[in-house]
């Protein structure tokens, strides 16, 4: 069992015009028995981290280490990990033991060794019944816990799973999120977990690093991530449906520092401006908590252009949000409303900007219907319009 | 020989005598007693054995019989005991291990019999001819899977492919040069409608978790009939060429998904070199970066909405907009116009294409 480790680790594949950088000066510690979740859209170098980690590509620049060793020039069959894929094919023809033992027989393993690990897989597994049985025999389920059994018979020092559930059904694909999680804390090793899905990255991880481009944008707890996203990008990618973003000005008068939206300026927004007149659009404004406020205005950003970003549910339809905070109140018009049992999303238009609202599934709303909201105004993201990076306010 | 102990295994609860099969030279080759296995015959019942002329005899209480391969003995197998019951179980047991060797041979005659099909140049009489020698069907749908794996052990490589695929009427594999081999597959319904890619992918991950070695697989075309079958080989090395031009991050390719990059692999080298400076005079493309392509990409996903290529991109929309025009400024296309797209796409196709030309180029001197 070890940690990994990547220090200023680079992929460049070349190609015909110049190249691509496929991960960008990645470093990261992980831990010994750790959980780690690579997250991020598709293209962006998790699959390519994994590899180079596996030994399957070649370290452009930057190290590698296995616990203590460093692994760059280390054949993959020689480092001690265990892959697991999307596409997992059961020899169709050999018992569940078999299956598992197989890869234990290409390494020359003892047979009594043999016996032993693969006891002791099933046994963790808990298909120990089930070793005589041939893999036509098995449920979904059983046939994904075989397959996870074949990498944990050699008992490596690290797992690499990339996207091991993408091809499974949406009910097996929520069971076997569970499964892999509770194994992990069977298993005590470090297991390295890339996926493509947020929803997938938040529920099973621990620690997750949410990569775009090749580079890491943040590496933390769920939590972290999705209450305090360090820019844009992990704001949007974290949490579905995704937290809302609006450019705004920020304004400062006698009540406060605000951020406004919908506004109307010069004159080549004319049609705009006559809708506004028509009072089709309103434009918005929230004020922050004095103390952000003033924060904000310290950093030199009054009259600057921010980015707010707002989750479903810090927009509030509770009324006595708007006593609370009566400078946060927007009005919205209602466009669709989803209910989805035990959650209801509201989209509204607010300004003529598109927002998503988690409410109270009882509610009345109906399409049209105008309604007052609150943009929580503790819980607003303020991030730089230009770097999309957050404020630290 | 471990197939014949395999044998002797299987019997060897239904048998209480000690069982065994021996090589015309008294080699014991499988044996209930493995400790006797390698180990020769006392010299006198060897002696016995080769001067008998019945096919089946007594020497010594051991009952003998010979195991025939059309006119020459294959091997002998005896039981130890002289009963009446004993000599009908070792007929029995000597029934299998005939059809066992029938097998066998069988087996590595189909798995060599395609690699001569699709390496050799074999006439279509000699294809028909052995194919009926052997009872393999020549009108059969087929498919040829090329996997290219770097650096494994060969064996292991093999016992990965045949234990995938241990129907041995339906599958056959074999190697053919230091890092590739062949897996030649009938196509049956079920097949078709999982997909024959799903077939390739499935390999590519079980061979590369099983041996951590980096697997390529391609894919060719269906042949219909054996005498098609060296065609669909073909196909399936230039699905792989033009895979690793093209697609380099894909790790299976199909000869039927090549899109345009079969095209651009079929033209002269010559106008692709007049193409590429007729849109991009002066190499301009050369300044090309990745933000680039992959902004023509998502426009491309997209069906050219800017709103939601720059979702797919994860990028502002202005920003897919400033690059469009950083693309208008070096090559006068403006690719938010379907036809400019076209072309600045096929033309970055070209240039990877030529700078492959040019990399073998680069090789062979
Ligand atoms: N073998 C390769 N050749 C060229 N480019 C590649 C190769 N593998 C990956 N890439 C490129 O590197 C980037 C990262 O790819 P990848 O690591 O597969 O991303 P992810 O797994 O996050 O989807 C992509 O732009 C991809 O096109
Ligand atoms: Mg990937």
């Amino acid at each position: 069992m070890a940690g990994v480790k990547l220090k200023n680790v680079y992929k460049k594949y070349e190609s015909a015009h110049g190249g691509v950088m496929a991960v960008n000066d990645f470093n990261l510690d992980i831990e010994d028995k750790e959980f780690l979740i690579l997250v991020g859209p598709s293209g962006c170098g998790k699959t390519t981290t994994l590899r180079m980690i596996a030994g399957l590509e070649e370290i452009t620049a930057g190290e590698v280490y296995i616990g203590d060793k460093l692994i760059n020039d280390v054949q993959p069959k020689d480092r001690d990990i265990a892959m697991v894929f999307q596409n997992y094919a059961l020899y169709p023809h050999m018992t569940v033991f078999d299956n598992m033992a197989f890869g234990l027989k290409l390494r020359k393993t003892p047979k009594h060794e043999i016996k032993k690990k693969v006891y002791e897989a099933a046994r963790i597994l808990e298909i120990e019944h089930l070793l005589d049985r041939k893999p036509k025999a098995l449920s979904g389920g059983q046939r994904q816990r075989v397959a996870l059994g074949r990498a944990i018979v050699r008992e490596p020092k690290v797992f690499l799973m990339d996207e091991p559930l993408s091809n499974l059904d949406a009910k097996l694909r929520v069971q076997m999120r569970v499964e892999i999680t509770r194994l992990h804390q069977k298993l005590k090793t470090t297991i390295i977990y890339v996926t493509h899905d947020q929803t997938e990255a938040m529920t099973m991880g621990t620690r997750i690093v949410v990569m775009k481009d090749g580079f890491i944008q943040q590496v933390d707890s769920p939590q972290v991530l999705y209450e305090k996203p360090v820019n844009v990008f992990v704001g949007g990618f974290m949490g579905s449906p995704p937290m809302n973003f609006v450019k705004t000005t920020v304004k400062k008068d006698g009540k406060g520092v605000s951020l406004n939206f919908g506004e109307v300026e010069g004159s080549a927004l004319k049609n705009r401006a006559q809708a506004v007149e028509a009072k089709a659009i309103k434009p918005s404004a929230i004020y922050l908590p004095a103390e952000r406020g003033a924060k904000l205005e310290e950093l030199g950003y009054v009259d600057k252009e921010v980015i707010m970003g707002i989750r479903p549910e810090n927009i509030e339809d509770e009324p006595h949000y708007q006593e609370q905070y009566p400078d946060a109140v927007v009005e919205g018009i209602v466009d669709v409303k989803e209910a989805l049992g035990a959650e209801s999303y509201l989209y509204v238009k607010i300004s003529d900007v598109d927002f998503t609202a988690r409410v109270d599934p009882s509610n009345k709303f109906k399409p049209d219907d105008e309604v007052l909201l609150v943009f929580d105004p503790t819980r607003v993201h303020v991030f730089d319009g230009k770097t999309e990076k957050i404020l630290p306010v | 020989m471990q197939s014949y102990q395999d044998l002797v295994h299987e019997v060897i609860d239904i048998i209480d005598h000690e069982i065994g099969v021996v090589d015309p030279d008294g080699t014991v080759l499988a044996c209930s007693d493995t400790g006797k296995i390698g180990s020769s015959l006392p010299d006198t019942f060897i002696d016995h054995i080769l001067k008998n002329t019945e096919d089946c005899f007594i020497i010594d209480q051991h009952t003998f019989r010979k195991v025939y391969s059309g006119q020459k003995i294959n091997v002998f197998t005896y039981i130890c005991s002289d009963s009446e019951t004993a000599k009908k179980m070792l007929d029995l047991f000597s029934v299998s291990v005939s059809h066992y060797y029938q097998f066998c041979l069988s087996r590595l005659d189909r798995a060599s019999f395609f690699r001569s099909i699709i390496m050799e140049n074999l006439s279509e009489h000699e294809i028909v001819y052995r194919a009926r020698e052997l009872r393999i069907p020549v009108e059969i749908p087929r498919m040829v899977f090329l996997i290219s794996v770097a650096g494994a052990d060969d064996n292991a490589c093999m016992s990965v492919l045949k234990n995938m695929f241990p129907d041995r009427v339906h599958s056959s594999m074999f190697k053919i040069n230091a890092s590739n081999y062949l897996l030649v597959r009938t196509i049956k319904e079920a097949d078709r409608k999982k997909g024959v890619a799903d077939i390739a992918h499935m390999v590519k991950d079980n061979v590369s978790s099983e041996l951590m070695v980096d697997t390529r697989v391609s894919i060719g075309t269906e042949s219909a009939s054996l005498l098609d079958l060296k065609k669909s080989y073909q196909n399936a090395v230039i699905a792989d060429i033009t895979g690793r031009i093209f697609e380099g991050k894909e790790k299976v390719a199909d000869y039927n998904k090549l899109g345009i990059g079969r095209l651009i692999y079929k033209l002269p080298e010559e106008s692709c070199r007049i193409f590429l400076e007729e849109v991009f005079p002066g190499g301009s493309y050369k300044t090309f970066d990745e933000e680039m392509f992959k902004t023509i990409e998502g426009l491309f996903e997209c069906n050219f909405n800017i709103s939601k290529a720059a979702e797919v991109l994860f990028v502002h929309r202005n920003s897919v907009i400033y690059r469009i025009q950083k693309i208008q400024k070096i090559t006068g296309l403006d690719v938010r116009n379907f036809n400019d797209a076209v072309i600045f796409k096929i033309a970055s196709l070209v240039s990877k294409y030529l700078s492959y030309i040019d990399k073998q180029k680069e090789c062979r001197i």
